[in-house]
């Protein structure tokens, strides 16, 4: 089993679309796929053309006391996946402090099953709470969603002086920073990239997702740029992300 | 439009495709629409709709299917579209041809060739694999040895090796063989030849040069002692001018070996690590007359050289001095060095800049020569390894076709006139510490050249002067051979052949003023190198001799060689022979076969006078520039430059006539004579007819020459969709792209390309002049001048920017380079058809176009052999 575990340095950064994107590679590239939703804003399943109406995911389902796995869904390209559902606030808390246990995850992730060749992808909130700790240890590779923006540098360097995920040494080995949303035509946006690329060094994976008008498309036709525009940078480019992950394992 | 839409219930069905669907047969329908789409046009008349439909109709089921592409493919050059009467008959033929000739020649072999190849393979390994170990050991043997260092180290011991093998030499030179044995001895040498040239390595190299000097210094021994006739002094006379062109080209062609026995391919150098030890530079651009369009590039790369900032400084030296030029330079941070004289033109601009400007090494570009951002990494480190060098220079390479090859058409498939020498020749001289300067994309040591008086004046090629002037006051150079510049060749013929009657008469003034052979400092080596360098271009009237010779035979009856013409051809086709593989095998990838031989033929008649007149006054003669970047508006024949050469078809036309004439006509005895003087006329003609070739200029419409490129890059449009495409040509006025996506654009649209370049990329706004299908044409919309630079950067002056260019051509195959000749030359002398008056060139035309016309009804060899004629 390789755990993969995606999170935005901050919110909207896109790292639910790089989560739906890389599964969809890994997928069409011959890999058996299953990814969990664990960002309570329930939107991964957008990108796998889900009814906007229902409702349903894993803690949905446990705070209506069903099993969880009984909300896997599977989209037509053989993606399977884990919305993480509708749920308000207040239930949301309750659910993060009775339900959730402190090896909750792990013990979930064993039960499934799952043969070792087999991706599970994990798409986590950027705040850190109880699921995404959780996510953030259990996890073999973590990849770490940045924009070249000046908020996304000022988030970086105040997460590496606060200690935030370089606490754990093994957190530090393991995540990777990908560049997202580089807008072509901004000067700045370049030189941004350009210093987090010598600020990161090694630890930055070797693509770089452009910003481009076919993304928000995809999601608005409710599925993946990969799909939409095959042909298009973004869809190559995450193409060789998923290369670079498999390559990574197999390292 | 995919098939799919013809079958949307809203479109329009086609009346035929409506046949199908009513009498249900909808899967048919669509395989009839696949192959009406694939074989017929849109507009297809009714009649051929109607053929069509039978064709189909006796399609087989399961290959309906793919019918169209079986037919297209079998029968390529039927127009199903719009057939005329002639191409029913083309089908007809071509399927008379497929089912009988094509199919018993791929089924059933009657003999089989397989087995004799097999045998012919097996000789051939079994001789040549135990060669191959040989050279392999030796070449491993012979790169321990110092080559340059070892007559040094042990000088009597290598006298006495020089004067064993010289007696040797002169034994194997003189003796004189009866006929049979001169036969077997040509034979057996000829035989080792054969074994040499299929062996990879140094020693066949070593081994084919012996042989080649061996061969040819025994005809000319030959030539002196026994083929000329004193009694007869006409004979004497014609003789006497055939022998002394025969030496020459024995000279240079013994050195021409010597030369380039043993290039020695030097490698950069690295530079230390603490870049405060790193020398300063400057780079001069110095330009005259060139528009500022041109020397803009070059200024922008020559920016972006990658040095340390505090030791670098650009200077145009411009001897127009143009307003426009000082403020471009100021713009982006150039030096402009200016003088209120042109004395001595390039060579006094470039004394004058040295006055001015202070640092420790010159780098010389001539304003079209855009320099690649790794220049002085490449070519530093070389001189701070050695402090006597003086000098090191690096190929010019120019992305545009030069005359030869834009009029042949050629371009990127053969290699061009100046492959050989920045290949081959300056390697070859670097071994003799003789590669000299070639005025641009070379670097210059301050001090040294000061010592010897800066770029020397007094003849008009004073890049080699110079450099022979700091060999002789013991510096050395040093040649690279990695292109780092990249530039314009010549744009016209006219402008070709005056740039070399520039360099050819210079080099015949320096043989005269400062001659090589003579003087302090130089070694034999440097001194033999030089005099090949300036001899070779005095083969102007020895090259006209040559090319009227057999005329002395076939038009005053005069032996110019006096022997039997079977004893001529024993002893001159080996020679000839011989120094063709030999040349053939050192020139492999750089010149092919007989390529040589026109552009010799196309220069003899310009270079012969102004090198005479060199040699008796030097004094005489001015510098001109070699204009570049210009337009060739539309094709037109040079008539004023291929006067001589017309001149010297029309007499050696004559000369043919007068060979059939004494054939048939002349004495029995001399019918082999008549032959062998016939087959030199036609061999004259041939290469006369491909400088007819060249003379013919091919249209050039941009002034910026648009450069072969192939990178990927990304697309943005107004709408901010992002796609992907290819850069597939570019110049530094637009770019020519290729969509990978079925992405619209449309004319005049502006959009946004991103190219890369490492790990950053560049953001180019162009507009879109001209789309046709995937293939976009566009030019930049108001670049700024950092653009500007970061365009150059992205293209011109990348790093990797040139070096697979010269990768692409194959080893030289003798006879296919006499085939691709041949072809030149009868469209040389097609192109002379076509100017004759119309009643002459009437009927040849109208010949020309029936057999044309013929061809095209003979039926076509299909490749592919996996045939099914069922369909048919």
């Amino acid at each position: 089993m390789r755990i993969l575990c995606v999170q935005g340095i901050h919110s909207s950064v896109g790292s639910t679309t790089v989560v739906a994107n890389a599964s969809r590679i890994l997928k069409e590239l011959g890999h058996d796929v299953l990814v969990f939703d664990l960002n309570p804003n329930n939107l991964l399943r957008l990108h796998f053309n889900m009814d906007w109406q229902n409702p349903s995911g894993w803690a949905s389902n446990i705070s209506h006391e069903k099993p969880w796995f009984s909300a896997a869904f599977e989209c037509e390209q053989g993606v399977r996946f884990i919305p993480f559902g509708q749920i308000n606030y207040k239930k949301l808390q309750s659910l993060l402090i009775n339900s959730i246990a402190e090896t909750w995850l792990p013990d979930q992730l064993n039960l499934l099953n799952l043969s070792n060749d087999s991706w599970v992808i994990i798409n986590i909130s950027s705040e850190l709470n109880e699921l995404s700790t959780q996510a953030l240890k259990s996890s073999d590779i973590i990849i770490r969603v940045i924009e070249p923006q000046i908020n996304s540098l000022s988030q970086l360097i105040d997460s590496i002086q606060s200690s935030y995920i370089y606490e754990d040494v093994s957190l530090i080995n393991k995540s990777f920073y990908l560049i997202n949303k580089l807008e072509p035509t901004s000067l700045l946006d370049y030189d941004v990239a350009l210093i987090l690329k010598k600020l990161l060094l090694n630890k930055i994976i070797p693509v770089t997702i452009h910003f481009d008008e076919n993304i928000k498309e995809a999601l608005a036709n409710k599925t993946t740029v990969t799909i939409h525009a095959p042909k298009s940078p973004a869809a190559i480019e995450f193409r060789a992300l998923a290369i670079w992950l498999i390559n990574h394992f197999n390292r | 439009m995919s098939t799919r839409d013809h079958f949307n219930k809203d479109t329009k069905l086609p009346i035929d495709v409506k046949l199908f669907f009513i009498i249900n047969q909808s899967t048919i329908g669509k395989d009839w629409v696949v192959f009406k789409k694939t074989l017929l046009a849109d507009n297809t008349p009714l009649f051929s709709i109607l053929v069509g439909i039978v064709f189909f109709a006796f399609c087989y089921d399961d290959n309906r299917k793919n019918a169209a592409q079986i037919f297209k493919k079998h029968f390529p050059h039927v127009n199903f579209s719009e057939p005329t009467l002639a191409d029913i008959l083309r089908f007809f033929l071509q399927l008379l041809w497929l089912s009988t000739v094509q199919s018993n020649r791929t089924k059933n072999k009657i003999i089989n060739l397989d087995f004799i190849y097999l045998a012919l393979t097996f000789i051939k390994l079994s001789l040549l694999l135990p060669l191959e170990k040989i050279s392999i050991s030796t070449d491993r043997m012979l790169n321990k040895v110092e080559i340059s260092n070892m007559s040094l180290s042990n000088k009597f011991e290598s006298q006495i090796y020089l004067l064993f093998a010289g007696l040797l030499a002169i034994i194997c030179f003189s003796v004189p063989f009866t006929t049979s044995a001169q036969v077997t001895f040509s034979l057996l040498l000829l035989f080792v030849a054969f074994l040499a040239y299929s062996t990879p390595g140094k020693l066949p190299r070593l081994v084919l040069i012996t042989l080649s000097v061996t061969i040819s210094s025994r005809y000319l021994w030959w030539r002196y002692n026994s083929t000329l006739n004193i009694d007869n002094s006409l004979d004497v006379f014609f003789g006497v001018i055939l022998i002394f062109a025969e030496t020459y080209a024995w000279i240079v062609l013994l050195l021409g070996f010597f030369q380039i026995v043993w290039p020695l391919e030097r490698k950069p150098l690295a530079l230390p690590e603490d870049t405060s030890v790193w020398p300063s530079v400057d780079i001069f651009i110095p330009t005259y007359n060139e528009p500022l369009e041109i020397v803009k590039t070059t200024l922008l790369a020559a920016l972006d050289i990658d040095w340390p900032k505090n030791k670098i400084n650009v200077f145009v030296l411009d001897d127009g001095n143009r307003p426009e030029f000082k403020i471009f330079a100021n713009e982006v941070g150039a030096g402009y060095i200016t003088r209120d004289n042109n004395n001595h033109a390039k060579a006094g601009n470039i004394n004058h800049a040295l006055t001015i400007t202070q640092g420790d090494y010159i780098a010389i570009f001539d304003c079209d020569h855009v320099p690649v951002r790794s220049f002085l990494q490449i070519t530093m480190g070389s001189f701070l390894a050695d402090i006597k060098l003086a000098l090191v220079q690096t190929p010019h390479h120019f992305y545009s076709p030069d005359p030869f090859e834009r009029n042949i058409g050629n371009f990127k498939r053969t290699p061009n006139e100046n492959n050989l020498f920045y290949s081959v020749v300056q390697d070859g001289n670097d071994l003799w510490n003789a590669s000299f300067f070639c005025g641009s994309c070379s670097i210059l040591k301050r001090d040294p050249l000061l010592e010897v008086g800066g770029i020397a004046t007094e003849t008009v090629t004073e890049d080699a002067h110079t450099a022979l002037r700091l060999h002789r006051k013991g510096y050395s150079s040093a040649y690279l051979n990695i292109i780092q510049a990249s530039g314009l060749a010549t744009e016209s013929l006219s402008a070709h052949v005056g740039q070399r009657i520039r360099w050819a008469r210079g080099m015949a003034q320096i043989f005269r003023i400062d001659n090589p052979l003579l003087g302090k400092g130089l070694s034999i080596s440097q001194r033999l190198c030089y005099t090949n360098a300036m001899i070779h271009f005095l083969g102007g009237i020895p090259r006209l001799i040559f090319l009227l010779a057999p005329l002395g035979f076939l038009l005053f009856h005069s032996y110019l060689i006096y022997a039997p013409a079977i004893e001529i051809l024993l002893y001159a086709a080996p020679t000839l022979i011989h120094a063709n593989i030999a040349n053939s095998y050192i020139q492999g990838r750089y010149r092919y076969s007989f390529w040589a031989e026109i552009y010799e033929t196309v220069l003899a008649w310009y270079i012969a006078r102004p090198t005479t007149v060199a040699l008796i006054n030097p004094k005489i003669g001015k510098f001109n520039v070699t204009a570049k970047g210009g337009l060739i508006e539309k094709d037109y024949f040079d008539l004023s430059i291929s006067k001589p050469y017309l001149t010297l078809i029309v007499l050696n036309i004559i000369g043919i006539v007068l060979a059939v004439y004494r054939y048939f006509f002349g004495p029995d005895d001399e019918q082999l004579t008549v032959i062998l003087n016939f087959a030199w006329t036609a061999y004259n003609l041939i290469l006369l007819g491909g400088a007819i070739s060249v003379a013919q200029e091919t249209k050039q419409l941009r002034t910026n020459q648009r450069i072969e490129a192939n990178t990927e890059i990304i697309i943005k449009n107004n709408s901010g969709h992002l796609f992907c495409a290819t850069l597939r040509d570019f110049s530094s006025a637009g770019v020519g792209l290729y969509i990978n996506d079925e992405t619209k654009l449309e004319k005049n649209e502006i959009i946004h390309i991103l190219i890369p370049r490492g790990d950053k990329e560049f953001l180019f706004p162009v507009r879109i002049t001209h789309e046709n299908k995937n293939y976009i044409g566009a030019i930049f919309e108001k670049l700024t001048i950092q653009q500007q630079l970061e365009f150059t950067q992205c293209t011109y002056s990348r790093s990797d920017a040139w070096s697979l260019w010269n990768q692409n051509f194959a080893k030289d195959k003798p006879l296919s380079s006499l085939i691709s000749i041949l072809k030149v030359s009868f469209h040389g002398y097609l192109i002379l058809l076509r100017m004759l008056p119309q009643f002459i060139t009437k009927p040849f035309l109208l010949l020309s176009s029936f057999i044309s016309y013929i061809k095209t009804l003979l039926p076509k060899n299909i490749i592919d052999n996996t045939l099914e004629y069922k369909d048919a």
